[in-house]
């Protein structure tokens, strides 16, 4: 802390702002000696910018998961693939009617836009952007035997679905369907969770949540969306 | 060229359709400070270079969807702070979970790159490790401010915070900075 006080508590924000200092700064050796402090580590702050170069041949890297990207897209093999993907997915669909799933998992992830283009989720750490108004199409399969729920949060703090309360939630045995309107910008994280006899109660809080579900059961969270 | 006309030549090459000539010109023109703004987010070399690339092959498939309402600069920072704090959100879920074995925070000086350290003086050292210490968010609006130089009306557009709130933050950050660079032994 400087040795001036008034500065430190009231000055700062008009400092970092840009704005004006009061007249007492001027006339006030401690209070010059502390605005000059600040500059000097804003200074500092700036200066700081140039302390971390990108390593060599980053671009190359980019360039090459872009390639590895579309060349799945494109891959013709990859619509056999994604042939023998329904195939098993069917299979699953048959089983699970039989003696129910043995993991908890998210069977769809789906953005369902304005167009009514969808785009899918293909692999952990995917990230899906979408646009207000986009609608989020979700399945999750829970363990036979145990109960489950299905939650969608915007950023860490604000619960915005749950299959435990909405009535919108399509339950059958052993499945969960939701679709969830992305009203708002910002990050979107859907969470499932299976426990033996109950799933804990929602907080609210996604990380106070996650935490409760993974000492009550499991828990599987979803690719974020992004809605920009 | 200045960076609006830098901007024109991406946007230009946009609206031809030409994805990687507009994915090359803006790697050029922010590449270095997207990194530095992951760096500072994220504390970890590694992590930081991964997240880096991973904002621009996010720019890459989502050209489509740049809308033209702020400038390309704020809108890939977008995603770049958004991708940094998933990071950060997932990492804090794991050791909640996970133990990790005690490290000393990597700051500038004592990692790998002999190139990097030579980059980097004692002042920034202290400082990166003084950031290390604040919260995401104060974080965040410290970098944006000052190595990013927004205004705080860029900033509550990026963040969705007030600025007022913004420009509290950031106050109250420069004053545990400045006790922690003193507290080091280093006078700004």
């Amino acid at each position: 802390m400087s040795a001036c006080a008034r500065f430190d508590n009231e000055g700062l924000v008009h400092f970092v702002a840009g704005e004006p200092l009061d007249a007492h700064v001027e006339s006030c050796p401690d209070c010059r000696a502390a605005r000059a402090g600040y500059e000097a580590l804003a200074a500092a702050l700036v200066e700081a910018r140039e302390a971390y170069a990108p390593p060599g041949a980053w671009e190359a890297k980019v360039w090459a998961r872009i390639r590895q990207q579309e060349s799945t897209q494109r891959r013709p093999w990859a619509v056999l693939a994604g042939v023998g993907a329904a195939a098993a997915t069917l299979a699953v669909l048959f089983l699970s009617r039989v003696g129910g799933p043995e993991t908890l998992a998210f069977a769809s992830v789906q953005v369902e836009r304005g167009s009514g283009a969808v785009v899918r989720g293909s692999r952990a750490g995917d990230v899906l952007s979408a646009a207000p108004g986009d609608v989020l199409h979700l399945v999750v399969t829970v363990p036979r035997g145990k109960a489950g729920d299905l939650r969608v949060y915007r950023g860490g703090d604000e619960l915005l679905f749950q299959c435990a309360t909405s009535a919108a939630c399509i339950r059958t045995r052993d499945r969960l369907e939701a679709r969830v309107q992305l009203n708002r910008a910002g990050t979107y994280r859907s969470v499932a969770f299976a426990a033996d006899t109950e799933v804990p109660r929602a907080t609210g809080n996604l990380d106070a949540d996650t935490a409760a579900g993974m000492r009550a059961g499991s828990v599987q969270e979803s690719p974020p969306i992004e809605v920009l | 060229m200045d960076e609006a006309d830098s901007e024109a030549a991406v946007l230009e090459a946009l609206s031809r359709g030409d994805r990687k000539r507009a994915l090359t010109l803006l790697m050029g023109l922010y590449g270095k400070s997207t990194f530095s703004y992951c760096r500072h987010m994220l504390g970890d070399a590694a992590v930081a270079e991964d997240v880096h690339q991973t904002t621009f092959v996010q720019a890459y498939t989502d050209f489509g969807r740049f809308g033209g309402r702020s400038s390309l600069r704020n809108w890939l920072q977008g995603i770049a702070r958004h991708r940094c704090l998933d990071m950060l959100k997932m990492r804090r879920r794991e050791d909640k979970h996970v133990e990790r074995p005690e490290t000393a925070p990597e700051v500038p000086g004592t990692e790998r790159s002999a190139e990097e350290q030579l980059q980097v003086g004692s002042i920034s050292k202290h400082l990166a490790e003084c950031l290390g210490r604040l919260s995401a968010e104060v974080r965040d609006a410290v970098v944006l401010r000052y190595m990013e130089q927004l205004s705080y009306e860029e900033m509550a557009k990026l963040t969705g915070t007030r600025a007022a709130t913004l420009q509290m933050r950031v106050a109250r950050a420069m004053k545990g900075l400045r006790e922690c660079v003193e507290g080091k032994g280093v006078t700004p």
